[in-house]
């Protein structure tokens, strides 16, 4: 079938990158002002026991070397052991990563909800009180610090109603669902804006196009028209955008798990960073890169699958 | 071709105008036109390149491009005896269809061929899906594209630009219409297939009983094919007539350089931009009569001229009131 | 036959008469002036010092001397929400114009000169734009410490790319129009031309980019200080300012609600500034 063909083209065409992306997190170390081993174990610690860090993580071998070696672990599965909590980094991953994926898949599903109507009443209603509202509402949307969203609900949402965990995942399936919401929303809330004037801009577009203009010259109208001919055409430009978006999603993800405080792989990262605990920041920063890599890819795949155009050979 | 003419208008447009604002100047491309339309008959639409009649057509279907507003004229149809307005929004897909330019860019892409023409069956007349594909296939034969069982499944890109154009006409029959306005159905295509699509419109008009507004640049194709030809210049109608009279006896010092400017109708053989100057811009377009500033019989009456079309002759109209150009147009 | 050429009505260039000044780019410059002159005029509007603690104080509620009452440190919200004037929009601004500058001056080069410039230029902005920006940005800020220095260098180093990217292709559109190959074969000199002819047409888009880049960096330095890794204490900062305010959510809220919302409404003056750039100079 062409289309695995096609899939299998683009997996491998991902390679470099993923090599690229090793690189650039094994370089974190190397662009640290100072010796690495110092700044791991900070200012207090003896020099005897720098020194042994020193060998033990073997940072005076060639840069080519320690590179190899790197990359070589990674690809086994092994991305170093977190000084803090003297655990391998994986097992600190795998603990987090449900969480921050429950937030991005929850997020994402809610932008939607959120940007998909929006985004198609203001291309429909152009110039209209209703795209005027939006727009407006979008780009003040645009201008809110996530995490100050996210205290917002906190105080709006969770406190007058005590419906929602402050902080914390929770350990069944619905305390999950509780605690995932109002992040979600946050997420959700800095993610919509940009959607929704895409989409906009997209189904504009779309609506003034020669097809769609064929298709109302053959009496299609109202919802059908929509359904059939504006909407499919406007998913794609999304889809694309979606990608585009991840980088800063993750991002997102990073704020809001820590305003909520989720036991997330963002929160995480962020007491990493403060307890200087380079192993587990590298790791994560390799984690969400390759989420980003990925998704890229399967956007990319999806794309080749919904429109016909895109070539499989 | 004299067979349409029975005087029967099946639509009759009055001082039509269509006018865009851009950045607060309104250019008028579409200004009092006016024409009727017989049943049965195919009219010839020519003019240069802007002279507004894609608008024209547009404005018609009720499709006009955001921006671009239809402030005045009325259209009626007749439906059995009677003449009423005409409500675009109700007539698309109903009495009229519309073929466009550019087969390329007027399908759906995401759609597959079937889909596309069986939609007006489903949409229009409660056809059922899997009849509504059956019928699409059979279409696709009507409409001369080989093998249509297995093109049927094909996406619009997948193919050539004639059979595009040739799907594009099998949806506007789809919806059973009776009138087909079609612009420049062949100006994208290949030369070699320009001549069969053209066919192919002519033969399904003398099947179906279909009355055809056809634009062109071909004036070959006009006289060829078209019972009457409606002129047009900078947004207005200059002259309209039986095509045979119009061509033999021009009563428009526009429509005379355009025929002088093809060597004797040779299909594809001249360019009607090889006319002194070129059309004025609608920004800015001279008093009176628009073509004056181009026209070597232009006389000092010319600029304070009204633009109405007048009878100079039975289904004989021109804009011109240059005396030896109306005696021209009387001298059939 | 007549060929269906493009037409004349709407792809004029001639130079219309001056447009009016659309509504929301005055709206926005009103906005981002009044900061501005916040910024120019903190010690003289601020009634207290930014950062004098008077800790008998704290946590005391708005009153007629605070008018949004003292933080946990009794230093005057209000005034520190104007000394913070001070620190984000500079810092967000020069955010955005590092990678600006560099993003342009890359991208004019490598369209300009193509060849290996451009092919240098191009592998490198298709490397960085494949990674995942942001999260890049606390790598590296972990990697070269916490602090303002850091985040300029992160900004210039993760966000010039589309700069570049929108520079040389606007060059490249450009350059092929009449007007530019008239200059050359007049024999201007090519820096004549980049700076007269190609930089002017290009910059429209780049500046209503940059209005709302500001945004985006403004935001991400208020989410940087709120973790703790942009501007350190006790420099008055928004984001931080939310952060040491949302121990106190229950009984102090306006501690952390009034910082938000001076961001976002700066943030809108700067997004209203863009988006009026943009319908201002769309076509002109
Ligand atoms: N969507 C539009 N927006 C602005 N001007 C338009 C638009 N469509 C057509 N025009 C202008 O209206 C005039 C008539 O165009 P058109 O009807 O397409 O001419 P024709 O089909 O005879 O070539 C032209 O000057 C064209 O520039
Ligand atoms: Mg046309």
């Amino acid at each position: 079938m062409a289309r695995y063909g096609f899939i299998a083209k683009r997996v491998a065409g991902i390679v470099p990158l993923l090599l690229g992306v090793i690189f650039a997190v094994f370089a974190l170390q190397h662009v640290t002002p100072g010796d690495p081993a110092r700044l791991i174990l900070g200012a207090r610690a003896s020099e005897e026991a720098v020194e042994e860090l020193r060998s033990e993580l073997r940072f005076d071998d060639p840069v080519v070397t320690q590179f190899v070696r790197y990359a070589g672990n990674v690809f086994q599965g092994d991305l170093g052991r977190s000084l803090r909590a003297s655990k391998p980094v994986t097992s600190i991953i795998a603990d987090r990563l449900p969480v921050t994926l429950w937030l991005l898949g929850a997020g994402v599903v809610l932008s939607l909800l959120i940007s998909i109507p929006l985004g198609t009443l203001a291309a429909m209603r152009q110039a209209g009180w209703a795209d005027h509202a939006i727009r407006g509402v979008s780009l003040l949307g645009l201008t809110l610090p996530p995490f100050w969203v996210g205290i917002m609900l906190l105080l709006f949402l969770a406190l007058p109603t005590g419906w929602f965990p402050i902080t914390g995942f929770g350990d069944t399936f619905s305390e999950h669902l509780r605690s995932i919401t109002l992040p979600a929303l946050t997420l959700a809330i800095s993610l919509a804006p940009i959607q929704i004037r895409s989409l906009r801009s997209a189904m504009i577009e779309v609506v003034e196009s020669d097809a769609v203009t064929t298709a109302r010259s053959l009496g299609i109208k109202g919802w059908r028209l929509v359904s059939r001919h504006v909407i499919p055409n406007a998913v794609l430009p999304m889809i694309t955008l979606l990608a585009v978006e991840v980088g800063y999603m993750l991002f997102g993800a990073v704020v809001v798990e820590a305003t909520f405080s989720l036991p997330g792989l963002g929160s995480e990262m962020i007491t990493a960073v403060a307890g200087r605990d380079f192993a587990v920041v590298q790791g994560i920063t390799l984690v969400f890169a390759v989420m980003v890599v990925a998704i890229h890819l399967l956007a990319d795949i999806a794309l080749a699958f919904i429109d016909p155009r895109v070539e499989m050979a | 071709m004299v067979e349409g003419r029975m005087s029967k208008p099946l639509l009759i447009v009055e001082d039509l105008r269509v006018e865009i604002n851009r950045h607060g100047s309104i250019v008028t491309p579409v200004d009092e036109v006016s024409f009727e339309l017989q049943q049965g008959e195919i009219l010839g639409l020519v003019g240069e390149s802007g002279s507004g009649k894609t608008l024209t057509l547009k404005a018609l279907m009720g499709l006009l491009p955001p921006g671009v507003v239809q402030v005045g004229g009325s259209i009626s149809s007749r439906s059995g005896d009677v003449l009423q307005p005409l409500d675009p929004e109700k007539a698309r897909g109903r009495i009229m269809a519309m073929i466009f330019q550019e087969p390329a860019t007027a399908l759906n892409p995401l759609r597959r061929v079937r889909d596309l023409i069986a939609e007006p069956f489903i949409v229009g007349h409660g056809v059922a899906r899997n009849e509504a594909r059956a019928k699409a296939v059979a279409l696709m034969r009507a409409v001369g594209i080989p093998d249509p069982e297995q093109r049927s499944r094909a996406y619009p890109h997948q193919l050539s630009g004639g059979l595009r154009q040739r799907v594009m006409i099998a949806m506007a029959l789809a919806t059973e219409s009776t009138l087909l306005l079609c612009d420049e159905p062949t100006t994208a295509l290949d030369v070699t297939i320009q001549d069969q699509i053209l066919g192919l419109l002519v033969e399904l008009k003398r099947e179906r009983d279909l009355t055809l507004v056809l634009v062109t640049h071909d004036l070959a194709v006009v006289s060829e094919l078209c019972d009457r030809v409606a002129v047009m210049y900078a947004g207005r109608i200059v002259e309209t007539g039986a095509t045979a009279d119009v061509f033999a006896n021009p009563g428009h010092p526009y429509t005379a350089a355009l025929l002088a400017a093809v060597p004797r109708f040779e299909p594809g053989g001249g360019d009607l931009t090889t006319i002194g100057g070129s059309p004025p811009d609608l920004r800015n377009v001279p008093s009176g009569c628009r073509f004056r500033t181009r026209c070597q019989y232009a006389f000092e009456e010319c600029a304070t001229a009204g633009h109405r079309l007048t009878h100079v002759a039975d289904e004989r109209q021109t804009a011109c009131i240059h005396p030896a150009w109306i005696e021209r147009g009387v001298a059939i | 036959m007549m060929t269906d050429g493009p037409s004349q009505a709407y792809e004029s260039d001639a130079v219309s008469s001056r447009r009016p000044l659309p509504g929301i780019l005055v709206a926005g410059t009103v906005i981002v002036g009044v900061f501005v002159l916040l910024a120019l005029l903190a010690p003289f509007i601020a009634p207290f010092d930014a950062v004098e603690q008077d800790i008998p104080n704290k946590l005391a509620a708005p009153s007629a001397e605070h008018w949004l009452g003292t933080d946990e440190v009794g230093r005057d919200v209000f005034s520190r929400l104007i000394w913070a004037t001070r620190v984000d929009l500079p810092i967000g601004f020069l955010a955005a114009l590092f990678p600006m500058i560099l993003g342009t001056f890359l991208g004019a080069l490598a369209a300009y000169f193509g060849g290996w410039v451009d092919f240098v230029v191009t592998r490198i902005a298709e490397v960085v734009q494949a990674f995942p920006i942001y999260v890049f940005l606390i790598a590296l800020i972990f990697a070269l410490g916490p602090g303002v220095k850091s985040i300029l260098i992160t900004f210039t180093v993760v966000s010039w790319v589309l700069y570049a990217r929108l520079i040389r292709g606007e060059i490249l559109r450009i350059r092929t129009r009449e007007y530019v190959q008239a200059a050359e074969a007049l024999g201007y000199s090519h820096a004549r031309i980049l700076t007269r002819h190609l930089l002017p047409n290009a910059g429209r888009q780049t500046l209503v980019y940059f209005a709302s880049d500001i945004v985006l960096a403004l935001i991400t330095l208020a989410a940087l200080s709120y973790f703790g890794l942009g501007v350190q204490p006790p420099t008055p900062e928004w984001g931080a300012m939310v952060a040491a305010g949302q121990r106190f959510l229950r009984t102090q809220w306006w501690l952390s609600v009034t910082p938000g919302l001076v961001i976002a409404a700066l943030g809108t003056g700067l997004s209203l500034i863009s988006d009026g750039l943009d319908e201002w100079l769309k076509d002109a």
